[in-house]
């Protein structure tokens, strides 16, 4: 082959290639700073103690204030929306509203003796 | 050597790389972690024990928390219960003590997970006053509690019952002599009932 379209295929194959790692890269690492992962470990953590879901049942804002930053490092801040799967209404909502993207959710069938479900959709991070 | 092959070669490991990280990153987003499924299997199972200790029955037990896994599984996309058992669904109710104990055995993606709830209220001692302005009699009872984690949050009573916290799990109740049952309830909405006056 010709030295110079041999090269010149060479490159072009090599930017394209570099193109697409530099693409996959720019889209996965901005979102793993996210930490789905965390938030929805600390949520399954808290479910474990009950006194979130006593204030989450009792509609307790200020509860569930005191519990999360008993919880979390007191460098984080976390974003709490209470949602009614049933009827799709928000219940409650508690916390920083700039990390209200990226929510994770975990669903309780009920609490109390009923079948009330409530979906909680959290974020724990740096954003406050 | 062929400066295309050489280049060919490079863009592959290039692509290998960025497959990698593609996937690396889909399973760090995707993971349904281990402590959301405990999370949600142990209110399930303190739920379940709530209906267990207000309806006063194991009847209808199992199909309640059929119920609480069918919703728990709807929205929840990586929670999946394989098999479970209703190991003990207990309610004990005397003079001396009373129990609600609630376990069950959960089979998962990722293993066994074995869910307790339980609360136990024991009597120390039970004395008797008036009171001298109205002449009504009262039981003042001493109890200790105890749960699967412990000592309870907060204990209230039910109806006419007054509870104080003292100190070391020692908890004092209040009531009128007239009373048969003392019915006392855990910050879990949990509910025991104490036989007084004797049985």
């Amino acid at each position: 082959m010709n030295f110079t379209l041999d090269s010149c295929i060479a490159v072009l194959i090599l930017t394209v290639s570099l193109t697409y790692l530099i693409h996959i890269t720019m889209t996965v690492v901005p979102n793993t700073q996210h930490h789905y992962d965390d938030s929805l470990i600390i949520l399954g953590r808290l479910l474990r103690y009950y006194d979130i879901q006593a204030a989450i049942y009792t509609n307790n804002s200020e509860s569930v204030d005191v519990i999360m930053y008993s919880t979390i490092s007191h460098l984080h801040s976390y974003y709490l929306v209470v949602i009614d799967p049933e009827k799709e209404t928000v219940v409650l909502i508690c916390g920083t509203p700039t990390l209200s993207s990226y929510l994770v959710s975990i669903t309780i069938p009920g609490w109390n003796g009923t079948l009330n479900p409530r979906t909680l959709c959290f974020r724990v991070g740096v954003g406050g | 050597m062929n400066y295309s092959i050489i280049a060919l070669t490079m863009s592959l490991i290039l692509l290998i790389i960025a497959i990698s990280l593609q996937e690396n990153s889909f399973e760090e987003f995707y993971i349904w972690p281990m402590e959301a499924d405990k999370g949600i299997l142990d209110t399930i199972t303190t739920n379940t024990a709530t209906y267990l200790s207000r309806t006063g029955t194991s009847n209808n037990v199992e199909i309640f928390l059929l119920r609480n896994l069918e919703i728990a599984e709807k929205y929840n996309y990586g929670f999946r219960v394989l098999k479970y058992s209703i190991v003990n669904a207990t309610l004990y109710s005397s003079c001396e003590k009373a129990i609600v104990n609630m376990t069950v055995m959960y089979d998962m993606l990722w293993g066994r997970y074995c869910a307790t709830v339980f609360l136990v209220i024991e009597v120390v001692n039970i004395t008797e006053f008036r009171d001298p302005l109205t002449g009504d009699t009262y039981y003042k009872i001493i109890i200790t509690c105890l749960m699967e984690r412990g000592v309870p949050r907060s204990i209230i009573g039910i109806g006419s019952v007054e509870v104080s916290y003292s100190h070391n799990n020692i908890w004092i109740l209040t009531c009128p002599k007239s009373l048969k049952t003392v019915m006392l309830e855990d910050w879990r909405g949990i509910r025991v009932e104490l036989k007084i006056g004797g049985d």
